[in-house]
């Protein structure tokens, strides 16, 4: 009889930053919940290699329509010829302004599916007299999300706006989408909502109900879908502030697609002193709102009236919340806020605080070892904001009461992006000045920048996006929108421990790797030793009568050098499945051995091959592209070096089992820094 | 002599025998028994608190339902369940029993559990049981254990030994003690018994006696 009472202090803190950072997939708008923008799993990409000679354009994907969604990344998909089965393979999803959603191979390009979102008798939604947003046309802006547990395969959640093909009535719609077949797996919810206006002032107010109602002819749905509490959570903001608009946020059980709650943050749709003015419309430049573990929402609305008269809990009487940064319940109620004391010049001057998209920290430490739950957020002025997540300020007149204010940093005209966050630092990519990172000491932000790019970025700045393995290797991306009419825009990357030093951009090649025209609030996404980056098509470019293409830049090493398959040297032993109810996942502890005689370098990846085909892992590291089998998952040994000889190390697989059949699979082990 | 000698080779077989039939429950059909422990006397100060037990036998193998625990001895030192508690499981897909609880000192009882293994292990794992206490939530009460458990035993894929493993959350510890199954003890008794039997057939035959 074996008895093993294991010590395993030394295996929890090495589970650490694995077991918080899942990097195969990228299924929501920057990375993850927290919109950290990190993809801490990378291993292909180095600042070493990441060089024009050793990397650059593989390929482009052409799309029928502008991008502004960022491209999501599922790895290791089962794909299906009718019942035939012809393998796993990695895809990237794109979503484009002529309501179109495609998903193509990510490591070759070709094509799986296309749908239309258009509905019969419809066409995509014309620019809404707002030229200057985005035009000529209007489909998805919004970066979908994807859920890997619901559905047989997985569901793509994606918002879609339509109008009428001879009269100017306009549709938006949510699709819950097959990940297999780009299907409606239910039937799309049209959005419709209503909200009580006790004033009665709104131009939408209905006196039946007392309520204003949502107008999708005068609401835009820029910020990203969020998936979180088990519900697709949309928001709404204006066309080029044109009234009747204001800030809905409107949530969806995704399991239905029916609507559980909504929330205005300016219910009698009052523009303000002056119009014009988004009426607290909540657009953040593509961000989604940000998510803490507990499932509470955070996010800033544009300028828009504010209330400061406050009823017995503090709160807005009226329930006006412009240029407000505010702390939601999963079920949209406000349970704290933030509003800039000098909130009246902002709604007045159009400074919307919330221009940019917030980030909910991880845990920081002062001095004294006290932990701190902050969270970032800025606009369109020059000044950070970093915010206690536990007291976020409210408002004060006098001047701000917040965890920490940091003035006329972020260039002359503030922030247009998202920031990220890598190591303890802050990239911010304002517009007109150059991208910064900032570092954090003891829980507080130094208020100068560490080091900045000698790249300029003009309109709309830049949202940084970074990769790296563990602490290691960082990179930070960044898309250039030159600023021409029909200039090419650039990708580039800068080591993220001195962005001062460029390791590679797309200019350098010349025309090697071009891949379209700038587009705005690009968000660059990276997994699996490659970057997938939107931008409008080529001139000329024409796909499927369609004359504004869009395309995607697939970016990766030329000639990667492959990991060592060391499975001959490593005993790999299963343990059984434990079910957790709360999230329907499995949960298996796999041990490796080095049976060897020589150390096994870091990093030690367990891969899965010939997997149940309605099995995934949630947390897998990463998954091969070019090492045969391909569109593996796998999952890197918790360790932080090499597996020495007789040395052993216990491996955590969490599995989602959406058919709910056996899970078996065969195993593979790979080692070394170098691509799977 | 000679009848002495015929004895002493009678008992000496029935010895070997005996022997081979505790060797052959070492094999893939084998039941093994453990005592279970654990303190929550923590838990027990955490009034207000609502919990659940949480026993799973999930398969991994080739074959649903081919083991099965069985449980007794409960003690739950003060604590009460609002369910009766699970007497036996076989394994199956999210095999899941759960019981909400009120704490008491302890929790302790004996379970008892096949060894079967079905399936090439290239691609199978083993059934596994475990047990767990949940929050009100329905989460684990996260242990030391990467998946969350304080208890957890593996099937052997070779006919082996099981795999048991015993983790603790704070100051609740839990333990794990192999103890022979009845069937074991049987054997031991009957085998003590045989070798008495056969120290005295010695002593007669040394001594000339008969029997």
């Amino acid at each position: 009889m074996r008895i093993i009472d294991k010590a395993l202090l030394g295996f929890i803190a090495c589970f650490g930053w694995s077991f918080s950072a899942v990097a195969a997939d990228v299924l929501t708008y920057h990375n993850d919940n927290a919109r950290t923008g990190v993809n801490p799993d990378e291993i292909s990409l180095t600042p070493q290699n990441v060089r024009a000679d050793a990397f650059g354009l593989k390929f482009k994907l052409i799309v029928d329509g502008q991008l502004y969604a960022e491209p999501l990344y599922v790895s290791s998909v089962p794909i299906f010829n009718g019942s035939q089965f012809l393998g796993r393979h990695n895809i990237i999803v794109v979503a484009t302004e002529h309501d179109s959603v495609y998903a193509f191979d990510a490591d070759s390009g070709k094509l799986y599916w296309q749908i239309s979102l258009i509905g019969p008798g419809e066409i995509p939604s014309d620019n809404r007299n707002c030229p200057s947003a985005v035009s000529p046309e209007i489909g998805v802006t919004s970066t979908p999300v994807i859920d890997r547990g619901i559905g047989p395969y997985g569901t793509i959640y994606v918002l879609a706006m339509t109008r009428a093909a001879n009269t100017l009535t306009y549709f938006y719609r949510l699709h819950a989408l097959d990940l297999l077949t780009g299907k409606d797996v239910l039937a799309p919810a049209l959005i419709q909502a209503s909200y009580p206006d006790p004033g009665g002032h709104g131009p939408n107010y209905d006196p039946a109900t007392s309520n204003i109602n949502f107008d999708p002819a005068f609401s835009e749905q820029r910020a990203a879908l969020v998936l979180a509490n088990g519900l697709i959570y949309t928001a709404w903001a204006s066309f080029c502030d044109i009234p009747p608009s204001s800030g809905w946020i409107i949530a969806y059980d995704e399991k239905t697609l029916t609507q559980t709650y909504v929330l205005n943050v300016d219910p009698d749709e009052t523009p303000a002193i002056n119009p014009p003015s988004s009426a607290a419309g909540i657009w953040q430049s593509g961000a989604g709102a940000a998510v803490d573990e507990q499932g509470n929402l955070y996010l800033a609305t544009a300028n828009g009236p504010f209330d400061p008269n406050f009823d017995q809990g503090g709160f807005p009487i009226t329930g006006d919340y412009g240029d407000t940064f505010l702390r939601l319940s999963p079920t949209l109620k406000v349970t704290d806020f933030f509003t800039p004391s000098d909130q009246l010049l902002r709604t007045t001057d159009d400074l919307d605080l919330g221009s940019g998209g917030s980030m909910v920290l991880p845990d920081l430490y002062d001095s004294s070892n006290q932990v701190h739950h902050l969270a970032v957020t800025a606009g369109k002025e020059p000044t950070m904001y970093i915010i206690n997540r536990d007291n976020l300020g409210r408002y004060n007149p006098a001047g701000d009461v917040i965890y920490q204010r940091i003035p006329g940093v972020l260039g002359p005209f503030g922030v247009w992006s998202a920031p990220a966050y890598f190591n303890e630092a802050l990239y911010f990519g304002p517009i007109d000045t150059t991208m910064m990172r900032f570092t954090f000491k003891y829980a507080k932000l130094d208020t100068v920048p560490d080091s900045v790019t000698s790249t300029i970025f003009y309109y709309p700045g830049t949202n940084p996006t970074i990769s790296s393995l563990g602490n290691t290797n960082g990179i930070v991306w960044a898309a250039e929108a030159t600023n021409t009419a029909q200039g090419q825009e650039v990708l580039h990357a800068y080591d993220a421990l001195d962005v001062g030093t460029e390791l590679y951009n797309s200019a350098q090649s010349g025309i090697r790797d071009q891949f379209g025209v700038s587009s705005k609030f690009i968000v660059p996404t990276i997994s699996n030793g490659k970057v997938y980056i939107g931008a409008t098509g080529l001139p000329g470019t024409i796909v499927g009568n369609n004359p504004s293409s869009g395309t995607v830049g697939v970016f990766g090493l030329f000639n990667p050098t492959p990991a060592t398959d060391v499975s001959s040297t490593i005993q790999v032993i299963r343990g059984g499945f434990r079910y957790l109810p709360t999230t329907g996942h499995f949960i298996q502890l796999v041990t490796l051995t080095n049976t060897g005689a020589a150390p096994v370098p870091f990093p030690v990846s367990l891969v899965l091959d010939n997997l149940s085909t309605g099995a995934v892992l949630a947390n897998a590291n990463g998954a091969t592209t070019i090492v045969s089998p391909v569109a593996s998952q796998y999952v890197n040994a918790p360790l932080t070096s090499s597996l020495e000889p007789s040395q052993s190390v216990t491996v955590r697989l969490d599995f989602i089992d959406t058919l709910k059949q056996p899970i078996l699979y065969t195993t593979r082990v790979l080692a070394g820094v170098n691509s799977r | 002599m000679k009848v002495c000698k015929n004895v002493s080779t009678f008992y000496r077989s029935v010895m070997v025998a005996l022997a081979l039939a505790f060797i052959s429950t070492a094999n893939a059909d084998d039941i093994f028994a453990y005592n279970i422990s654990l303190n929550t006397s923590t838990l027990r100060a955490a009034s207000g608190v609502s919990y659940a037990l949480d026993f799973q036998f999930n398969n991994g193998d080739a074959i649903l339902g081919n083991n099965t625990v069985t449980f007794s001895n409960y003690d739950l030192g003060g604590g009460t369940t609002s369910a009766a508690l699970p007497t036996t499981l076989t394994d199956g897909f999210a095999n899941d029993y759960q019981d909400p609880f009120t704490p008491g000192d302890h929790i302790s009882y004996t379970l008892t559990m096949t060894n079967a293994f079905s399936g090439d292990p290239n691609f199978y794992s083993p059934d596994e049981f475990t047990f767990s206490i949940l929050d009100g939530n329905g989460n684990d009460i996260n242990t030391t254990s990467p998946n969350g458990s304080f208890i957890t035993i593996d099937t052997s894929e070779v006919g082996g030994p099981q795999s048991a493993s015993a983790y603790s959350f704070g100051n609740i510890t839990a333990t794990i003690v192999a103890v022979p199954e009845p069937s074991i003890w049987l054997l031991t008794l009957l085998g003590l018994v045989g070798m008495g039997i056969l120290a005295l057939t010695r002593q007669n035959c040394a001594s000339g006696g008969q029997i």
